[in-house]
């Protein structure tokens, strides 16, 4: 066995006993969907039925996320329909179900278009499922991105540089963004919808949105640089999505692993015959090419956006999430809006359009109903303001409104590639590695004071 | 091998050798430090009556004079001081002033800086009335310490030289043997040396990121370096998460990995330092926070307020009526058992100072606290209800009657609240009311709270992180009350429960006091006016352990038998504004 073969399997050990620290009942989950996409994928591009082999491997994959993520929230609509009471069942959703799923769907689509090879050894398939630094909260890597890098990588010092400085970015953004932020968001939130005014309402959104950002793009970053430090690449997931001038844009910078994921594996494969068909062709001629694909695809692309809500969760404040950006991004094919302007005035009407969008869109996946985030929306454009009790300062100090300012300075591209790009002077890559070792001792700090309860005993 | 190669691996062994030197002491780094400076040690000085009887004393040290007052374990009286202590020896006078015969006890309770970690210190010629104690010799303490000593009643003069401890090699908790130093040293050489070739042999590495990287790994492994064995944290007044047994990992418990990581978060090397840091970070605002339902300390008028109090909500219609009715449930008991039922609402520190406590609220003219509960319960009640919210909102333009830093009231505002309650039970029984000529009254910064008796010693100011010199913080005084006559007093831990008797008391009537933690300062004046008195305190987290918080509440279930055996002509039950949710659980089994 050779060193490089031995590093997979070292990595491989390293993975399946981090994710057994965190969740080892549900470890076994996981094995099984290794061993279930491992012989899918062989049978795939061994039989002749290939494609009921792909279904039947999609349908396992599918069936124990359905169970353990959304058999209850079937089961409540079941009850709201039909006025009957089946219980609940006693049921945690494993870590990381939702990645590692669509990473094995990922797995045995490629193998069914022919992309990739079916992989033979099923430590490596086991592997590219249950690689740590991508494990637990994404980005979904596809197969095709990665099956090279399994068999043939390297490790460098330059490559360890890279990971560790994009894995203290990843974590300061967690810890001292996203935290610190979502605290604000959090208070906010919390309190009654009649003490929310239109200032308030607009702080709490935008801390939210800045929350989920600064959080899933650190995870993601952190996850990039873990990889890096053991010579993987992994593709970006995020891109400064609020410089984005439409939706289209924004799904095009935001959360990129599963837009691209959603695309290549859901809607072009159900567009595709409707574009191609006669009748695209001849509404073409009536409403020009890109509104006839438009109206063509209207329903896979309302297919897609609906999964790509139920994704992020089992409730139906996600699936309207998912339709809401689904039907701006329609709107945008058919109207030619998510081309850029290139006049200034429209462009800037552009952006403030797309940011609306996208921090209304916040307001209803942060919400825990329709009805909250509909009244919030209300205080949000001063339709229905209630009156504040406190001031801004208990919602915001002086720190959070550093962090603020930080975080909104930080979300478009001024700083890009600044910390991890090469070429610079000694003296900007001396003060950019100090100001990054400030940060993850920063990091540090904030994480050792998250542990750190001293009132638990109070209780009047 | 170059010169400098070999400068390099030698330096860098050595400086694994001093890090492993550190790691291998019982105190971290910081500690080390400190002990080449000032500080300050906080002795408490105990006096046990003969007999144990609880007499009162008085120190004086150099012009300052500290009164004692009751131990917190209800044994005999406490005083607490603070010694500045330096590296060199320093010999210190302290007068004792007791009223009669008994024991004293001295004993370092805290040895903490301020901004954290415990020092040790020394002390030596400990003398009683110009007499050697026992304790003549350098004594080196890190735990309770104590040096007991009889003492006859009249002024005792006692001396002793204290110094921070000196800093010796024997204080090394592992034995290191002089093979173990020679290999690992020699390892740790072969090792960097190896390191140190395949760095210069890699030409492309910019050094400045290659030191970039290895400091990030020495942080990143630091922490793992000296594990705390600490099972309590002082100065978070809490137990500290235990290890998990791998036995558990092997079982596929769910929780090991949380567990684990508590456990780690709560132990590893520098968190005390790391967390100093976010406090001096967060101590850039105004308020300084701590913890998601913490408390906020507003820094320019010091007042402190518990943050969970803004998230109070009236209650609803239909709560109010189960709180009545589980206190008329009890009223019912009792009234089978003829015995007389008073219920005491304490008023929220919120509600008598609402200027000073609200912070971030844009105007003053708040809703009371559960003030429609409160009206309900006076309105429909058939049994007196005594809320003297009136008289300590008048008291507050004369003195405080609450803390500044604590939720609790003062000995004064229990004092105006205790008249309350005895002019309301005077209707029904013929009762002595007690005044201040009863009481030597005196003014002091300590704060009788609940959370702890530690601000009296500036550690939960740091636990705060309020990065203020705590004598600055502590400059407010209180009204304080000692009783020229102690009465006895019996404890129970057992059955949490306190018995006064009044021998000098005429009267013939025996009470029961049933109520959380603002009943400990009545305890000062309400067995005084009654020949008995029992208390027992419902929230009592201390000591409580098993009992769980949904069963805390239940009067009737926990303590029926009790007040049937006691047999009381009256039961008070004394509860703060802010408990009256739980009390739907009076009545219940």
């Amino acid at each position: 066995m050779s060193r490089k073969e031995l590093r997979n399997y070292w990595l491989l050990v390293a993975s399946v006993l981090f994710y057994a620290w965190g969740e080892p009942r549900y470890l076994a989950i996981m094995l099984i969907t290794i061993v279930l996409n491992y012989f899918g994928g062989i049978l795939i591009s061994e039989i002749r039925y290939k494609k009921v082999a792909l279904v039947i491997t999609i349908f396992g994959d599918l069936s124990f996320l359905c169970y353990f993520k959304y058999f209850n929230f079937f089961i409540d609509n079941y009850n709201l329909l039909t006025g009957n009471h089946v219980e609940f069942i006693k049921v945690a959703l494993p870590i990381g179900i939702s990645f590692y799923t669509f990473q094995a769907i990922s797995y045995v689509i490629d193998v069914y278009r022919g992309d990739v090879q079916a992989q033979k050894d099923i430590l490596k398939l086991a592997l590219y499922i249950a690689l740590f630094p991508q494990l637990v909260a994404g980005p979904i890597i596809k197969y095709h991105d990665i099956s090279e890098q399994i068999d043939v990588r390297t490790v460098n010092f330059n490559k360890v540089v890279y990971g560790v400085k994009r894995f203290i970015i990843g974590l300061s953004k967690k810890v001292l963004i996203a935290n610190t932020v979502g605290e604000v968001a959090d208070k906010i939130f919390s309190q009654p919808i009649s003490q929310l005014d239109f200032s308030l309402s607009w702080l709490g959104a935008l801390c939210y949105a800045l929350q989920v950002y600064y959080d899933f793009s650190g995870y993601s970053d952190m996850a990039i640089g873990l990889g890096s430090i053991f010579g993987f690449k992994f593709l970006e997931n995020f891109n400064y999505p609020f410089i984005s001038s439409s939706i289209s844009e924004y799904w095009r910078r935001w959360h990129i692993a599963l837009g691209s994921w959603f695309r290549d594996y859901m809607f072009l494969p159900f567009a595709e015959p409707f574009a191609q068909s006669k009748a695209c062709f001849k509404l073409s001629k009536k409403v020009g090419r890109t509104r006839a694909i438009a109206l063509m695809t209207f329903v896979p692309l309302f297919i897609v956006w609906f999964c790509t809500g139920f994704w992020h969760g089992a409730s139906w404040n996600f699936i309207i999430w998912g339709l809401y950006n689904g039907f701006f991004i329609f709107i945008e094919f058919l109207t030619g809006w998510n081309k850029k302007a290139k006049n200034l005035f429209m462009l800037i009407l552009q952006h403030v359009y797309a940011l609306l969008v996208i921090i209304t869109s916040f307001v209803i996946f942060r919400s825990e109903t329709f009805s909250f985030s509909c009244e919030y929306l209300l205080a949000m454009f001063a339709i229905k303001e209630g009156e504040p009790i406190y001031t801004i300062s208990y919602y915001v100090d002086r720190i959070e409104l550093v962090v603020i300012i930080t975080g909104l300075i930080c979300s478009v591209p001024i700083f890009k590639n600044l910390a991890c790009s090469d070429g610079k002077g000694r003296f900007l890559l001396f003060f950019i590695d100090l100001w990054l070792i400030v940060l993850f001792i920063l990091s540090s700090a904030y994480i050792a004071a998250g542990s750190y309860n001293p009132f638990i005993y109070f209780r009047f | 091998m170059s010169l400098k190669l070999l400068i390099g691996t030698t330096i860098f062994t050595l400086v694994v050798d001093i890090f492993c030197f550190i790691s291998l002491l019982k105190y971290d780094v910081a500690t080390l430090f400190r002990t080449l400076t000032s500080s300050e040690v906080t002795v408490e000085f105990t006096h046990l009556g003969k007999g144990g009887k609880n007499l009162p004393f008085k120190i004086s040290f150099g012009k300052v004079d500290f009164f004692s007052h009751v131990c917190q374990d209800g044994k005999g009286q406490c005083a607490n001081l603070e010694l500045p202590i330096t590296y060199q020896w320093k010999k210190e006078y302290i007068s004792l002033s007791a009223v009669g015969k008994g024991e004293f006890s001295l004993k370092t309770v805290h040895s903490i800086k301020r901004g954290g970690g415990r020092i040790l210190v020394d002390f030596r010629n400990v003398r009683l009335n110009g007499k050697f104690t026992s304790f003549d010799k350098v004594l080196s303490l890190d735990t309770d310490y104590l040096i007991r000593q009889k003492a006859i009643g009249g002024i005792s003069e006692l001396s002793f030289e204290v110094r921070q401890h000196h800093f010796r090699s024997r204080d090394l908790k592992v034995p290191i043997s002089i093979w173990f130093v020679v290999t690992g040293n020699i390892i740790i050489f072969l090792l960097a040396y190896r390191i140190f070739v395949l760095l210069i042999k890699i030409k492309e590495v910019n050094r400045i990121d290659a030191f970039f990287v290895t400091l990030f790994f020495v942080f990143l492994f630091v922490p793992m370096g000296h594990v705390s064995r600490e099972t309590v944290s002082k100065q978070e007044n809490r137990a500290l998460a235990m290890k998990p047994s791998l036995k558990n990992f092997f079982v596929a418990d769910s929780d090991y990995g949380k567990n684990f990581e508590k456990w780690f978060s709560d132990h590893f090397y520098g968190r005390k330092q790391f967390i100093d840091l976010h406090s001096a970070i967060v101590s850039f605002n105004q308020f300084v926070e701590n913890g998601k339902n913490g408390f906020v300390f507003n820094k320019s008028s010091r007042w402190v307020v518990e943050k969970q109090i803004f998230t109070h909500k009236p209650l609803p219609s239909k709560l109010d009526k189960q709180v009545l009715s589980s206190l008329e449930m009890v009223q019912k008991f009792c009234k089978e058992n003829k015995i007389d039922f008073y219920m005491v609402i304490v008023p929220h520190r919120l509600d008598v100072y609402p200027n000073e406590m609200q912070f971030y609220r844009r105007s003053t003219n708040h809703n009371k606290l559960f003030a429609s509960t409160i009206s309900f319960i006076q309105k429909n009640a058939t049994f007196p209800v005594i809320y003297p919210l009136k008289t300590l909102e008048d008291a507050t333009k004369k003195d405080f009657v609450y803390f500044k830093t604590e939720h609790h009231w003062t000995e004064w505002g229990a004092f105006l609240a205790y008249k309350e309650i005895v002019q309301a039970i005077q209707k029904d029984f013929k009762l002595e009311m007690v005044d201040e000529k009863n009481f030597n009254v005196f003014y002091d910064d300590r704060v009788r709270g609940d959370w702890d008796r530690r601000f009296g010693l500036g550690e939960t100011y740091d636990a705060l992180g309020i990065k203020i010199p705590k004598q600055e913080l502590l400059d407010t005084k209180y009204k304080y009350y000692e009783p020229k006559i102690v009465l006895q007093n019996r404890f129970s831990e057992e059955a949490l429960q306190k018995d006064f008797s009044n021998s000098q008391n005429k009267t013939k009537i025996r009470a029961i006091l049933i109520g959380d933690s603002f009943c400990e300062n009545l305890l000062q004046f309400l067995p005084f006016s009654f020949k008995e008195l029992r208390y027992y305190r419902l929230n009592n987290f201390g000591r409580l352990g098993a009992i769980k918080w949904s069963e805390v509440f239940k009067l009737l279930k926990r303590y029926k038998r009790n007040v049937l055996n006691y047999k009381p002509n009256v039961l008070i039950l004394c509860i703060s504004a802010g408990n009256l949710p739980n009390l739907v659980n009076l009545d219940k089994d």
